[in-house]
């Protein structure tokens, strides 16, 4: 999905934002969900050694898991929302990129669904290769996919405005 | 009813929700969404719009005012910042975040640090709106709208706590309810 800017400008919320690493040969656009690849094993099917860097949420494939397991795989890695792009470039160097950690963004839905402030969002994807969706959330009722709130209330929304409960809001 | 800005200080992280026009809203009031069939006391359909605590479901016994306040607790919205009269139809601004002072409805002592929580209703009467009572006070529920900032001696008749909700940063989803 093209660049998008995806933070909404509200001079009520102050949106806190964090420099996060990314590895050269992946391309990030602003407005991709980002997890922190902080563990062994999230990526390539559940082949990978942890960076310590960030992945828009594409790259999220646990072994042989289903598109629901990686939708519950990816909350506890979930960082936000990426304020800024790159293009990837194979053998280059790793950049910093400004992710929003906080904040009231704005987010396409897939599918659309009638939302109601306080609803559960969590990630987005497609059934057939079980990957996750760079740029668009779904609705949902279980905590364990929940990776925010919906802050508004909207029928057969085709987008919606969000807060972020990522690692940082945990305790 | 409040019409009073109970804000204090911080960000108030407002979000807009609807409020429908058979209810009045003023600035200042507690505010809870109302996601079931009559929780909006006017026994109607689930109308997803914002309820002031004051106009939601009485309760007519104990059991029932443990339920009410539930319902409000668990679909807390916030403070309002602005009034919508009778009549009409609107979004209004509903603070999620910040420090916020209310009359406490029983004189009490308070610290910073404990919670500050809906005060349980009496049977048959609404849920205040405009007041909230401190953990320990007399009739105070578990339902907490938040923590105290300021601490104050014995027989306070106001607290300054910083807002709870689910919208804000002090709520995370995998706190249960």
């Amino acid at each position: 999905m093209a660049n998008t800017q995806r933070l909404v400008a509200d001079r009520t919320w102050k949106p806190k934002t964090i420099l996060l690493g990314f590895t050269s040969g992946v391309t990030v656009e602003l407005g991709d969900l980002i997890f922190l690849d902080d563990a062994d094993d999230l990526r390539n099917d559940g082949n990978s050694t942890a960076t310590n860097l960030g992945y828009p949420f594409e790259y999220f494939r646990l072994s042989g898991a289903s598109l629901a397991l990686n939708k519950i795989g990816v909350k506890d890695y979930f960082i936000g929302i990426a304020m800024d792009d790159k293009d990837g470039i194979s053998g280059g160097t790793n950049k910093n990129l400004t992710v929003g950690t906080d904040g009231k963004f704005y987010m396409g839905l897939k599918p659309n669904k009638t939302v109601r402030v306080n609803n559960m969002y969590g990630a987005s994807g497609t059934t057939a290769a079980s990957n996750l969706k760079n740029q668009l959330i779904m609705k949902v009722t279980e905590t364990t996919t929940a990776l925010g709130y919906f802050l508004e209330s909207k029928s057969y929304a085709q987008s919606a405005k969000i807060n972020i409960r990522n690692k940082q809001h945990k305790i | 009813m409040a019409k009073h800005n109970r804000h204090i200080r911080g960000k108030t992280e407002e979000i807009d929700v609807p409020i429908n026009g058979r209810r009045a809203v003023d600035a200042g009031d507690l505010m809870f969404l109302d996601t079931q069939d009559g929780a909006g006391g006017l026994g109607e359909s689930v109308t997803y719009t914002g309820i002031p605590f004051d106009l939601g479901q009485k309760a007519n016994d104990a059991s029932a005012a443990l339920v009410v306040l539930n319902l409000a607790y668990t679909n807390f919205l916030g403070i309002a910042m602005e009034t919508s009269p009778v009549g009409v139809t609107e979004f209004i601004s509903i603070a999620t975040a910040g420090v916020f002072r209310m009359p406490l409805t029983d004189l009490t002592g308070v610290t910073i640090g404990s919670k500050v929580c809906i005060a349980s209703p009496a049977t048959a009467v609404n849920l205040s709106a405009d007041t909230v009572a401190g953990e320990s006070s007399v009739g105070a529920s578990s339902a907490y709208l938040g923590w105290v900032t300021k601490s104050g001696a014995s027989s306070q008749t106001y607290v300054e706590f910083e807002l709870q909700t689910r919208s804000n940063r002090t709520f995370n989803v995998n706190t249960t309810v």
